[in-house]
């Protein structure tokens, strides 16, 4: 069984992760960018600028791994003070696990379609 | 004894006339419940005179000595240290025997009971959740030796002192749970008030039980359930800062949590205190206490 | 724990639950409308990240069959003063709950929530009126600043120019 500080403290260092990576993933959408925001959602620029470089990918990566775990561990904290029913923490819990992974999962799908030439 | 020689009871209500003028007259719009007539609780109005030292109680017990003595007020000491008349006077938390009515500033003083506990009836709310949780937090000092050492001091210094002392002042009298926003969901969150007691506890450089009480508070509806939301502080009516307490908790959880469970108490003085010793005290005490005597 | 004597369906539970409690605003300190407002940002952003990785998956589609189109389309579907509000109001909570999570982060590490004093009347609780006080409001202003920039970025250099 984890400790609940223990799911807290990794709570803290994501958020912390996020903060950093948040910045970045905010500042490639806008002063990174030729032309700023009007031009940084075009096909070209996010596949070949962004998802084919393997730092950006890495980094995106990374921010979507912190923030799996950050919302989905802080909405299992909104859940838990909800409700405190019989099985309901359990439920909740692992609810929360699996949908961590499963979003973990759908965005990797995402990101690393480019480096796996289309094996996705 | 025949009824007409009971003496009727008297209940007496400070009579300032002559002294003083009462000031204004207050409506007082108080929450009602009676468990076995109403569903819901609801606000019945009294008109109160209000002099210029009126405390909200004051003005409950006129209330209840003039108006309707239905009305149920739990209160023992007046003078804010018991901490039995927690309640909601105009929508904030409040002790009703430190509340001067004149100093709401308000015609309408609305009184309803504290939040988050169960309620008994009109202002009186069930502390026992509130009380079980403070149990549960093991509010005294823990180590092995403290049965052994009952005739001398622990030494402690004024700054290790300092660390709990503001946290001493607790009355337990339920206005930080009444306060606090996850106590509004969460029925088996411990409380500012259970956790700031464990911190002050813990911290007690006497103590040797932080394992222990790291367990109880290290849980899913521990500590960690806390936001910092400051609304414990902001209510409390000592001055007492469960707030802070719960903060400096986590930072023991986080980063001090092996070297307090390995802590080493603070030793015993050298100096016997005076008096009786406990070993006399144990050796004069009755093997049995006597049975009470049977009923004739 | 053991359920007290008096929680039959006689006695109101009197909880004030998520509006009463988690929400509750009157005579609110500072702090507890930080919590809120954090609660809130959270809950939102933590959603809108569902929906952005269904939204972001459009370009695998794009990317497999070749034609960027895909992925165009629903860009310029998206390139809307009302779905760049919505980015707005995500950008303003999310740079919020990161700067509040540090100073919660601060106060869990028992930064800037002060020293234990004694209580003397007037009382004003130590850790209301510390560092982390003015951290709040610091952080407060950096949002509104970068929601600014926010704001230039999704309007001024899109809509109005």
């Amino acid at each position: 069984m984890v400790r609940e500080s223990t799911l807290m403290w990794i709570q803290y260092i994501t958020g912390l992760g996020i903060l950093v990576l948040g910045a970045l993933h905010f500042a490639s959408l806008t002063f990174l960018v030729q032309g700023g925001y009007p031009n940084a959602l075009s096909y070209a620029n996010v596949v070949y600028d962004r998802y084919e470089d393997p730092l950006w990918a890495a980094a995106l990566e990374a921010f979507l791994a912190l923030l799996s775990y950050h919302v989905f561990n802080g909405f299992r904290v909104l859940l838990l003070e909800l409700n405190q029913g019989s099985g309901w923490t359990k439920a909740v819990n692992v609810t929360m696990a699996l949908a961590a992974i499963a979003a973990f999962l759908y965005g990797t799908r995402t990101i690393l379609v480019f480096h796996l030439g289309g094996a996705i | 004894m025949a009824a007409s020689e009971q003496k009727q009871l008297e209940f007496k209500v400070p009579n300032l006339e002559g002294v003083e003028k009462p000031i204004k007259n207050v409506i007082f719009r108080v929450s009602r419940f009676d468990p076995d007539r109403d569903r819901e609780p609801y606000y019945r109005d009294y008109e109160v005179p209000v002099y210029r030292f009126t405390t909200v109680l004051d003005g409950l017990l006129y209330i209840k000595y003039n108006l309707d003595p239905t009305l149920a007020v739990r209160y023992s000491c007046r003078m804010g240290v018991c901490g039995s008349c927690a309640m909601i006077v105009n929508g904030r938390e409040r002790l009703a025997c430190k509340t001067n009515v004149l100093s709401l500033n308000s015609n309408i003083v609305t009184v309803r009971p504290i939040n988050n506990l169960p309620l008994i009836r009109d202002l009186v709310t069930d502390l026992r959740p509130f009380f079980e949780k403070h149990k549960k937090v093991m509010p005294y000092i823990i180590r092995d030796d403290i049965e052994a050492h009952q005739d001398r001091e622990f030494l402690q210094s004024p700054a290790e002192l300092n660390e709990y002392m503001m946290l001493t002042d607790c009355i337990k009298c339920g206005l930080c749970y009444s306060a606090c926003p996850t106590t509004a969901t969460d029925a088996l969150f411990l409380g500012p008030q259970a956790l700031a007691q464990a911190y002050r506890y813990t911290i007690d450089s006497r103590d040797a039980g932080a394992a222990l009480r790291f367990d109880v508070v290290d849980d899913p509806h521990g500590v960690w359930r806390c936001h910092f939301a400051g609304a414990c502080s902001a209510a409390c009516p000592k001055g007492v800062d469960p707030a802070f307490a719960i903060q400096q908790l986590k930072k023991l959880l986080l980063y001090k949590r092996n070297a307090m469970k390995s802590r080493k108490p603070a030793p015993e003085s050298e100096k016997v205190r005076e008096g009786t010793s406990v070993e006399e005290v144990l050796k004069s005490m009755p093997k049995e206490w006597p049975s009470p005597p049977a009923p004739k | 724990m053991s359920a007290p004597a008096s929680s039959g369906s006689k006695f109101p539970r009197n909880m004030r639950g998520v509006l009463g409690g988690w929400a509750r605003v009157s005579h609110a300190n500072f702090e507890r409308w930080l919590y809120l407002m954090h609660r809130l940002t959270g809950l939102v952003v933590g959603l809108y990240l569902i929906a952005h990785l269904a939204e972001t998956s459009d370009i695998v589609p794009a990317y497999l069959s070749g034609d960027e189109n895909i992925w165009n389309n629903l860009m310029q579907s998206l390139y809307t003063p009302e779905a760049h509000a919505g980015l707005l109001i995500i950008a303003a909570f999310a740079v919020y709950h990161g700067l509040n999570g540090v100073r919660l982060f601060l106060a869990a590490s028992g930064v800037g929530v002060g020293r234990p004093i004694r209580p003397e009347w007037p009382y004003a609780p130590v850790s209301l009126r510390s560092f982390q006080r003015s951290l709040g409001w610091l952080f407060i202003a950096v949002t509104l600043i970068l929601t600014a920039y926010a704001f230039y970025e999704l309007f001024v250099v899109t809509h109005f120019v």
